[in-house]
């Protein structure tokens, strides 16, 4: 029974939640934080069961499929579609996680816990939703909801420049979103059945004949392919999520403003939906567009890795920084996709997984002193390390796993990026060569910042009491480092997933570009 | 196979448990560190006993790329048991001599951990079967260097240094991950006896050899390794001076494949390069550890001049004579400045600058006894390890030169004499200043140095004798001489019948030697020179040519970021806001007076973009119909 819809309640936990905290008098209010975690221990355990349900090996494609129809409207037809294959079900597993942990990082909101809790809980499901759904325009749904939770969030529970950040973050988002929007009715309208089916489209047998995106006979818009145009846009509008640059900029002003719960959620997911949804559509649907452009997404991927790191060593402010170093790990994942190589795929897909962990660690890191103090600035802390032997520890955990140190997480998918991407027949070799910069870059900022903090004599130059961690801090870094050793140390416990799935993909792909 | 994974096995045990040990039971931590490692002597042992010709490929899925397997693998043969027992028996003894240096610290836990966890990165690196995997513990073994090099947390310099060690390290493995993504492309697999040559190796091997730049020390990127003397001092003689900066010299040998000719002349220039640079500066240096730094650079360059010059064997021989003695001087090093630590601290001087040392002979005469075998066998003199290593790095470069006759080749036989004599006389003007000359201190506070730092020292000044490496004492024999790197390599049997002329280069090599030493007395003992400290830096030029560019370059991004891209988003919503504005004034001024069915469309419109630039939702949605309906008409017209 709990197997059928094993989905859905993972999906639509949080949003009943949602409501029943809604519908609950304030005097609940010191239980909110209680409703949220039972959500996401509920939601552990429901992941657990799609864990064991889940076998790689049964068959290829799609697992845990629920289909019905939602809307049937003159051959408008919507479907309520979701299932995981190999390269959704990590990014499941990884949400509940992060979500759980953000839910204990929330754990001291007091300023409208009611609104903060429910917003989350709706974040909650539209996050798993878009990993899950298998139909455009359900996608495009789940994608829009994480949306506005998210502009909230930051627009009211942020930092001091918490609405110019939160504006910033709307426009763009909603420019991509826009761009999606368009390419998303094109594809629809091109099809043969009027469908928005994933599965459907997937094969590309039902399209349209001289519909907009016709493969046989090109449409042309100003002077260039309408696909061609329809893969630039999702590019741009998945890359506005990714972030890729230059289109990055509402990312650090985001971070910075948001408090660490919610930094911890946009880092970790929000960024994985861009790059999953820039996979799931835009390679999905115009691989062969995307193959013809895949020199100028490698460029944009190689850029992001070495311009971010860049960024991220001039910055003078904690959380900058990270945010600068999620642009770096992200440019990994484009040049992955770019590759059309199984290796390559496939380390774009663990490195997203392995930079929601990372990621999510280092902005809980970053929680932590700025719980303490309320000072981000790195010029204002030294010798952290004698005062706070057991925050060291960690912050050297998530460095390390950040530079991409072998024996954590971060390195598997780095390496396998760069051995697909060079491999490969789709990009110039000298892209992934440029692209080894990143590693020294890396080093070089995560190394700075550690000594710049950590070692030396102590000294803090700004109010508060420096003690080393709490239990509640500990609780929520433990299990992060935990899995980075984990995945680091036996890569194949996801990439027996992964691997699986990107094979499928790259044997669709080359039919499709022969 | 099941010795080899023991041996490897007891320092990771040995690091969980320093780890895990409580504050209470801290004594422990040295103690279980120190047996566990002996367990695994007693395994290298066992292997030795076995014999040294096995080989070993053994291997366990680890994970899929693409459509190959990497495997966990191990590649024993007769190139890695001489390496595993050197490292073992080095490590073993560091952890011994540790028990007393450390004696005092309130993070000996945690530095013990971290040095069984460098032990085993370093004995993985010399196993793996294949180079990612040796990729990783090739990482994995700088990262203890940066934990090790930075123990002294408080200490401004420590973290400098650390930092500073692995960002050049981290250059050259850069490179090598080039190499690894050639590797990949062409052969497909990392195993290394299944990788197929091809044109594509040279360029790879120039990648690896990056990697070997930076790890090994050498020229351009090799100012770390004088800095990372900020560690622990037995840190600096088992990483620094035995064994991780060596890691780059085997992994040359380990992939002999890439010695193709024009990879082997830049690795024999730049190895030339910093022979004589590392020994220059090394003459210059007033600090007792910077001293056998810039001497292990200088030496590092000379094993690498070695393999390029076509001495692969008498560079693998050098690498473990040398590991032996300059642990030994490294260790002896580090008893002196424990013993003068106090008295430094106390008086305000600096306990490792050789000019406040003098006269030691007398205060630790077991310690001056295991340094001067130590030194004799870095001078190279007969009956010492050094000897039997350089005469097989110099016959087959002279045999070579007389053969080929290029410029380039006697260029190598230059620098080989050059850099020998650099070596004996800096290590003749250590040896004087801190053993004989006047006291520059009074010795009665002395800190006594316990027995369990000084056999270590003494065991490894044994070492170093001849008999370790060759029944004879003049020239290349049974034992090291035989391992097998690669197919070219030479027999015993062989090595007088291809070298006729050996035992002549022997004889000159000792008397350049003798001559070196001369020149030393006459230098240092008769005209009593004092070098002045350089002026000349490389950091200053990395400073000036790469550090302070990277960084400015990096500011002027941060600012484009701020200032170049936000600004072009501010000037389009400003640009929004004004439109906005402007049709608002047209509704209030122009439209106004007008008929009111028009004024109230315009109205309309003005709102619409108005709402633009306010961030209201619902005007987006309006926008998104609005567009929507727009690229409908566009594309059914």
């Amino acid at each position: 029974m709990i197997s059928q819809h094993l989905l859905s309640y993972l999906i639509f936990t949080p949003v009943v939640a949602a409501l029943v905290l809604l519908a609950l008098p304030n005097s609940f209010k010191d239980y909110y934080k209680w409703i949220a975690l039972g959500v996401s221990g509920v939601q552990v355990l429901l992941l657990f069961i799609v864990f064991s349900s889940y076998n790689p090996g049964e068959f290829e494609g799609f697992h845990l499929l629920e289909e019905i129809t939602w809307i049937d409207l003159n051959g408008l037809k919507v479907e309520y579609l979701v299932g995981i294959d190999g390269i959704s079900l990590p990014l499941v597993a990884l949400s509940v996680i992060v979500l759980l942990i953000a839910v204990i990082s929330s754990w001291n909101v007091s300023d409208r816990p009611k609104g903060y809790f429910t917003l989350l809980l709706i974040l909650n499901g539209a996050v798993i939703g878009s990993f899950c759904a298998l139909d455009l325009l359900l996608f495009y749904l789940f994608f829009e909801f994480m949306l506005l939770p998210m502009y909230f969030l930051i627009g009211i529970w942020g930092g001091p420049r918490r609405e110019y950040a939160s504006i910033k973050f709307f426009l763009y988002t909603l420019l991509g979103s826009l761009l999606i929007l368009l390419v998303i009715i094109g594809v629809y309208m091109s099809s043969y059945n009027g469908t928005f089916d994933l599965l459907e489209l997937l094969s590309g047998e039902g399209n349209l004949a001289n519909s907009v995106f016709d493969r046989v006979t090109p449409r042309m818009i100003l002077g260039w392919p309408a696909r061609n145009w329809a893969f630039l846009f999702l590019l741009i509008g998945f890359g506005i999520k990714l972030p890729m640059v230059p289109l990055h900029t509402w990312l650090p002003d985001a971070h910075v403003e948001a408090s660490t719960p919610i930094s911890v959620v946009l880092a970790a997911l929000l960024l994985k939906v861009g790059a999953y949804g820039l996979f799931r559509v835009g390679y999905w649907l115009f691989p062969a567009e995307a193959a013809s452009m895949s020199t100028l997404v490698a460029f944009l991927g190689m850029l992001s890795i070495v311009y971010g790191a860049m960024n991220a060593l001039a910055s003078k402010d904690f959380k900058r920084m990270i945010a600068y170093s999620s642009v770096s790990h992200m440019g990994f994942v484009l040049l992955g996709l770019a590759s059309f190589t199984v290796e390559g795929l496939a380390g774009a897909m663990f490195q997203m997984t392995s930079h929601g962990i990372i990621s999510a660690m280092l902005f809980l890191i970053a929680g932590v002193l700025y719980d303490r103090t309320g000072d981000r600035t790195i010029a204002n802390y030294s010798g952290l390390a004698s005062k706070m032997p057991v925050y060291t520890s960690f912050v050297l955990v998530g460095f390390f796993a950040a530079l991409g140190l072998p024996g954590l997480s971060g390195f598997i998918g780095e390496i396998m990026v760069f051995l697909g991407a060079f491999r490969s027949d789709y990009i110039p070799g000298w892209i992934a060569v440029l692209s080894t910069a990143g590693l020294i870059f890396g080093a070089g900022y995560c190394l700075w910042t550690i000594q710049r903090m950590f070692f030396g004599p102590y000294a803090v130059r700004s109010e508060g009491l420096m003690q080393d961690l709490s239990m509640r801090e500990k609780i929520m870094l433990l299990p992060l480092a935990i899995l980075i050793l984990l995945l680091g140390i036996f890569p194949q416990l996801l990439l027996q997933y992964i691997n699986p799935a990107t094979n499928l993909m790259v044997k669709i792909f080359g039919d499709h570009l022969n | 196979m099941t010795f080899v994974l023991l041996a490897i096995a007891m320092p990771v045990i040995s690091c969980i448990l320093c780890l895990l040990i409580p504050k209470r039971f801290m004594w422990l931590a040295p103690i279980v560190s120190t047996l566990l490692m002996f367990v695994s002597v007693i395994a290298a042992a066992v292997l030795y006993a076995k014999g040294w010709h096995v080989e070993v490929t053994a291997g366990i899925p680890w994970f899929q790329a693409g459509t190959s397997v990497i495997e966990l693998n191990v590649f024993v043969d007769g190139l890695t048991l001489p390496m595993l027992s050197m490292v073992i028996l080095i490590s073993f003894l560091v952890h011994l001599y540790s028990v007393g240096f450390m004696a005092d610290d309130q993070h000996a836990g945690r530095y013990f951990a971290f040095l069984g966890f460098f032990t085993f990165s370093m004995l993985g690196l010399v196993v793996s079967g294949n180079l990612l995997l040796l990729f990783c513990f090739w990482e994995l073994v700088g990262f203890s260097s940066y934990l090790l090099i930075g123990h002294w947390r408080e200490r401004p310099l420590a973290g400098a240094a650390a930092t500073k060690a692995f960002i050049f390290n981290r250059i050259g493995d850069a490179l090598f991950v080039v190499g690894l993504m050639i590797t990949w492309q062409f052969s497909h697999t990392f195993n290394i006896p299944e990788i197929d040559n091809g044109g594509w190796i040279s360029v790879a091997g120039l990648c690896f050899f990056g990697g070997v730049i930076g790890k090994s020390a050498q020229f351009p990127l090799l100012t770390w390794l004088p800095d990372a003397m900020q560690g622990p001092t037995p840190v600096s003689a088992l990483i620094h001076a035995a064994t991780m900066v060596a890691a780059g010299v085997f992994l040359i040998l380990r992939i002999p494949f890439i010695l193709v000719p024009g990879t082997a002349t830049v690795m024999a220039v730049t190895g030339a390069i910093t022979a004589l640079y590392g020994g220059w500066k090394a003459l210059q240096e007033y600090d007792l550890k910077k001293i056998l730094a810039w001497s292990t650079i200088s030496q590092l360059g000379f094993m690498i001049l070695a393999i390029g010059a076509g001495s692969e064997q008498g560079a693998f021989t050098h690498l473990i004579a040398h590991a032996f003695f300059k642990a030994c001087l490294f260790l002896a090093a580090g008893a002196i400045i424990h013993s003068l630590y106090h008295v430094a601290k106390h008086n305000e001087f600096d306990p490792q600058d050789i000019r406040n040392m003098g006269g030691f002979y007398k205060v630790t005469p077991r310690l001056f006894i295991a340094t001067t075998l130590a030194i004799a066998a870095i001078c190279g003199l007969p009956l010492f390890s050094g000897f039997i290593s350089k005469e097989m790095i110099i016959v087959p470069m002279f045999r070579r030169a007389l053969e080929t006759g290029s410029f380039i080749s006697w260029t190598y036989v230059g620098v080989f004499f050059v850099s020998s004599m650099l070596t004996v006389l800096y290590s003749y003007r250590l040896y004087v200043n801190v053993f004989f000359g006047p006291r520059a201190t009074p010795y009665a506070d002395l800190t006594p140095v316990p027995p369990v730092m000084q056999w270590p020292v003494s065991l490894l000044a044994i070492l170093s004798l001849w008999i370790f490496f060759s029944w004879n004492a003049g020239g290349p024999g049974e034992w090291l001489a035989h391992f097998k790197a690669h197919p070219g390599n030479i027999s015993v049997a062989q090595w007088h019948v291809i070298f006729p002329r050996a035992t002549i280069i022997a004889w000159v090599s000792f008397g350049w030697t003798l001559l070196s030493i001369a020149l030393g007395w006459y230098l240092f003992t008769y005209r009593k020179t004092k070098p002045r400290e350089s002026q000349f830096d490389l950091d200053h030029v990395y400073d000036i040519a790469v550090l302070t560019p990277a960084l400015r370059a990096s500011d002027s991004l941060a600012k484009f970021d701020k200032q170049g891209i936000d600004t072009g988003l501010h000037l389009f919503a400003y640009s929004q806001v004004a439109i906005a504005k402007i049709a608002s004034y047209f509704d209030k001024f122009v439209v106004d007076g007008s008929v009111s069915a028009i004024a109230w469309i315009a109205r309309a419109s003005g709102n619409i973009l108005r709402h633009a630039g306010g961030g209201q939702v619902q005007s987006y949605l309006l926008w998104s119909a609005v567009t929507l309906i727009i690229f409908i008409f566009w594309i059914l017209k």
